[in-house]
Parts: C-alpha cells; sequence; structure tokens
C-alpha cells in the first residue's frame, strides 16, 4: 500500500466521520451529504485494488478517529466585527441595516433601529458588538459583520446570546477607520428566535 | 511531483507552531495557548474540509480526462472553464492538463481560478458590476499573458511531459489517488500559511494600498467564492479590493505550489509575474 493511498483512505475516514459528528456542517459551508458522499468515493479509491486491505481499514479508522478531535460548534471568525456591509445575498435585519449605511449613510445616521445578532460583550479596550457570521466557504473565510454597542444602562448577557438590540446609529474613528455604533442601546435576548433567524 | 509521505507531517506539524505564536506583549496562559492553537487547528482543517470534494471532483475529472483521445482537449478546457464551483478543484485537475499545449494549460487554470462562475457571482453580488468588469479584465491579462509566457518558454518545454509521466507512474499507486494525495498535499501546505498569516494578521489588518491587499491575498490565499466578501469588508477602496481578489487566485499560495507541482518552478515562477501584471491591470480598471 502506498503512501498516497494511506493519506486518501485516512481522508476518507475523516470526511465521513465529520459528516456524522456534525463537524463538517460547522466547520464548513458544505453540506453534510456532500461530505459524506466524498468520504465515500474516497474510501473506494483507496480500498480499490489496495494489496493490503486491512491496512486501508486501518487509515481509515484512524481518520475517523481524528475527526473524532474536530470541533463541533463554530470556531471564532479571524479577526474583530467588521461594521461594513459583507454582501447583499444573506438577508438579515442587521445586514439591510447595513446595507443602507452603505449606500447612504446620512439617511440612516442619528436614526433609532433596531437589528438582531450574536452579542459579543464588552472588554477593556472594546465595545460590546452586535454580529452576525458571514461563511462563504469554510471556518476560516468567515468573517463577522456588525455594529459597535454602548448601552445606556448596564446589562449582563452572556456572550453568544443571540439578540435583538435597539440604538440609535452613530460612527466613531477607530485607528483611522470608521466603525458604526449604536448609541444609548437596549439590548434584549431572544433565545426562542436563535433557530428561527439563523 | 508525486506524493512524498514526509510532506503531510510536516504541513499538519505548521498550525499547531501557528498557533504557538502567542502576542508577545501578553502574559503567557497555558489555558489561552491551548485554546488558541485549538482555534488555528479548526481553521486549518476547515479549509482542508472544505477542499476535499473539489480536489476529489477534480482528480475523477482528471482520470475521464485521460480516458479520452488526445483531440478532446478543448471540450476539456472548456468544460474546466464553465465548472461551477471552487479554486481548490484546479489542485485536483491540473495534471489532466500537463500534456496539453502550454499556451492552453496556462490559461484554462489561470482563468478558472481567477474568473470561475462562481467566483464572478459572488464578486457582482459583494461589490457590484463595475468591479466585476475589473475582475474580468484582470483575469484575462493575467491567463493571455501565462499562455503567452508559457508558450515561449522552450526551456521547461520537456519538463511537463517527465512529470505528467511521474505522476501516473511514479508512486506505484492508483493515478486517482495519487492525484488526490499530492493534491491535498499541495492544499494543506497552502491552509498552513493561510493559518499562520490569520493568526499574525487576523481578518482585521488595513489593506488601504493594492500592493499591499494584493500581499495580503496571496498570502491568505482564501477561495474563489469567499475572496470577494473578504475584500468588501477588509480592504475600503475598490483598486486594492481587485488586486486583493486577483492576487487571491493568481499569486497564492495555493496555485503556486500546484503550478510548480505539475509544471516545474520556472513556469510557475512565469506564471506569477503574469498573475502580478493581471492584479495591475485589474486595479487599473477598477479605478
Amino acid at each position: 500500500m502506498s503512501g498516497a493511498q494511506s493519506v486518501v483512505a485516512f481522508a476518507a475516514g475523516v470526511s465521513i466521520a465529520s459528516a456524522a459528528t456534525g463537524a463538517s456542517a460547522v466547520l464548513t459551508a458544505m453540506p453534510s451529504w456532500a461530505t459524506l458522499l466524498t468520504g465515500s468515493i474516497l474510501a473506494s479509491c483507496a480500498l480499490a485494488g489496495a494489496s493490503q486491505r486491512s491496512r486501508s481499514f486501518a487509515y481509515v479508522a484512524c481518520g475517523v478517529c481524528a475527526a473524532l478531535w474536530l470541533p463541533t460548534s463554530p470556531p471564532p471568525a479571524p479577526g474583530t466585527v467588521s461594521t461594513r456591509p459583507a454582501s447583499t445575498a444573506v438577508r438579515g435585519d442587521l445586514f439591510e441595516a447595513l446595507d443602507r449605511l452603505d449606500s447612504a449613510p446620512n439617511a440612516i445616521l442619528g436614526s433609532t433601529i433596531a437589528v438582531t445578532g450574536t452579542w459579543t460583550p464588552a472588554t477593556r479596550d472594546d465595545l460590546a458588538t452586535v454580529s452576525r457570521r458571514v461563511v462563504s466557504c469554510c471556518a476560516a473565510d468567515a468573517v463577522d459583520v456588525g455594529f459597535d454597542v454602548r448601552l445606556l444602562r448596564d446589562a449582563r448577557v452572556a456572550a453568544g446570546t443571540w439578540v435583538r438590540v435597539t440604538g440609535t446609529v452613530g460612527e466613531r474613528v477607530v485607528d483611522g477607520d470608521i466603525r458604526f455604533v449604536l448609541e444609548h442601546s437596549h439590548v434584549r435576548g431572544l433565545e426562542d428566535a436563535a433557530q428561527i433567524a439563523r | 511531483m508525486t506524493f512524498r509521505t514526509t510532506t503531510f507531517p510536516l504541513v499538519v506539524a505548521a498550525p499547531a507552531i501557528a498557533g504557538m505564536l502567542l502576542p508577545v506583549a501578553s502574559h503567557v496562559d497555558a489555558r489561552d495557548a491551548v485554546g488558541r492553537i485549538g482555534t488555528v487547528f479548526a481553521w486549518w482543517s476547515s479549509i482542508v474540509l472544505a477542499s476535499l470534494p473539489y480536489v476529489t471532483l477534480g482528480a475523477l475529472f482528471a482520470s475521464v480526462r485521460e480516458l479520452l483521445p488526445q483531440r478532446c482537449a478543448r471540450i476539456a478546457a472548456l468544460a474546466a472553464i464553465v465548472a461551477p464551483g471552487c479554486d481548490c478543484a484546479s489542485a485536483g485537475y491540473a495534471s489532466a492538463f500537463a500534456r496539453e499545449s502550454p499556451a492552453l494549460a496556462g490559461f484554462v487554470l489561470v482563468w478558472t481560478s481567477a474568473a470561475g462562475p462562481a467566483a464572478l457571482l459572488v464578486t457582482y453580488d459583494a461589490l457590484g458590476a463595475h468591479l466585476l468588469l475589473a475582475r474580468l479584465a484582470g483575469a484575462f491579462a493575467a491567463a493571455t499573458l501565462t499562455a503567452a509566457m508559457w508558450r515561449l518558454d522552450v526551456r521547461s518545454a520537456r519538463a511537463p511531459d517527465r512529470r505528467a509521466c511521474q505522476q501516473s507512474h511514479g508512486s506505484g499507486s492508483p493515478p486517482l489517488c495519487d492525484r488526490i494525495a499530492s493534491a491535498l498535499c499541495a492544499l494543506a501546505v497552502s491552509a498552513s500559511f493561510a493559518v499562520i498569516v490569520m493568526t499574525v494578521f487576523g481578518h482585521n489588518s488595513a489593506l488601504s494600498s493594492p500592493v499591499i491587499a494584493a500581499a495580503g491575498g496571496a498570502l491568505m490565499s482564501p477561495c474563489s467564492t469567499a475572496d470577494a466578501v473578504i475584500a468588501r469588508v477588509l480592504v475600503h477602496r475598490s483598486p486594492s479590493q481587485i488586486a486583493f481578489v486577483l492576487a487571491a487566485q493568481t499569486i497564492d499560495i495555493r496555485q503556486l505550489v500546484t503550478l510548480a507541482r505539475v509544471f516545474g518552478p520556472r513556469r510557475c515562477a512565469l506564471a506569477a509575474l503574469a498573475g502580478v501584471a493581471g492584479c495591475a491591470v485589474g486595479a487599473l480598471c477598477a479605478t
């Protein structure tokens, strides 16, 4: 059995197991059935013509074990939350607000809007944010877009909670870059709406 | 280049090393470091996992192409150009063009990466019609320049034949397995570079000038279905956005590793030069 067949057998194991555990759905934009189908094709490639089938199966099993280490919850996106729109194809009140800000900022600056997204609490250096994630291909390509949030009253909301934030749209300059912020905001948790909105 | 068994452990180790690149100014916290390595590993595996279906499809396409008569080369080229999906597929099918005319191979491989149907659709959606035209102009310039330079390049004319032969018979494994393993290896290398760059710079660097944006795109090498979205978020001016997306497909590590693997370092360097020219043309059209 060659090195190439070992790698293909290993990749087959990873594909099949990641589709089964849900890791592929979390890490990529590819539907699970496509990952499963890929794994099956790779497995048949590795096993076809293999002189030592038991070794091929061992490599598939190694791939399955390796896939069990893959995360089943989304990893953080590289970089911080951007307040620029990412794409017009994705729908939601937050994306629509960012699109309107991009095309005609003066029409929306100073007005009060409500947006839904994932909550990230403030840190010592950064404001809190409400954001949505855009995954085009894989977790490494993911970008978080949304608004900085300045709360009217202090609120304790856990990171990652699905929330609705109402506030006045303003702008601020951070490191020479304009960022949009929701001033005098109120935040409300939306546990039930999370599944529907996502 | 046939698949090398020693390469895989090296590329698997790379993201772990990247994860250890902790911010110098902060204190070293073991739990934080483990979490960071886990995140970097998740990014790396997501790139490789997302590319697997496309690599497999590309390698299957290359194997089917070998069964067809030689005169079907143009049909195969057309199929590659109009194939939907990610540019990762080209890592799988690049070897199918190793025995074609250099001009055809150069044009198809650069054009399909930079201006595939999915990439054009995402560019129109994220960046608008004007920048879509700029992308098309830059991609056409890069592809035609690559084709012209590969055609004129006499010195490496015989090398691809030898490589193609090695790819079919070099490792003693079925050609399809060899193709998939070699392509995966190339993608794993570029994924390692990408996660190192993301760990060090993140997606929040200010890529203001076209040159810096092109360097960022080349090092991050995002997929052709994601580059326009990242460019809209990360890069603020139109010429820089186009330089970013074109560099991410024509002079990125994934593309260059694939070209070097199949066509040799000399043709890879010529394609990189053409890619730089394509970025310049695209940036000028976007102004």
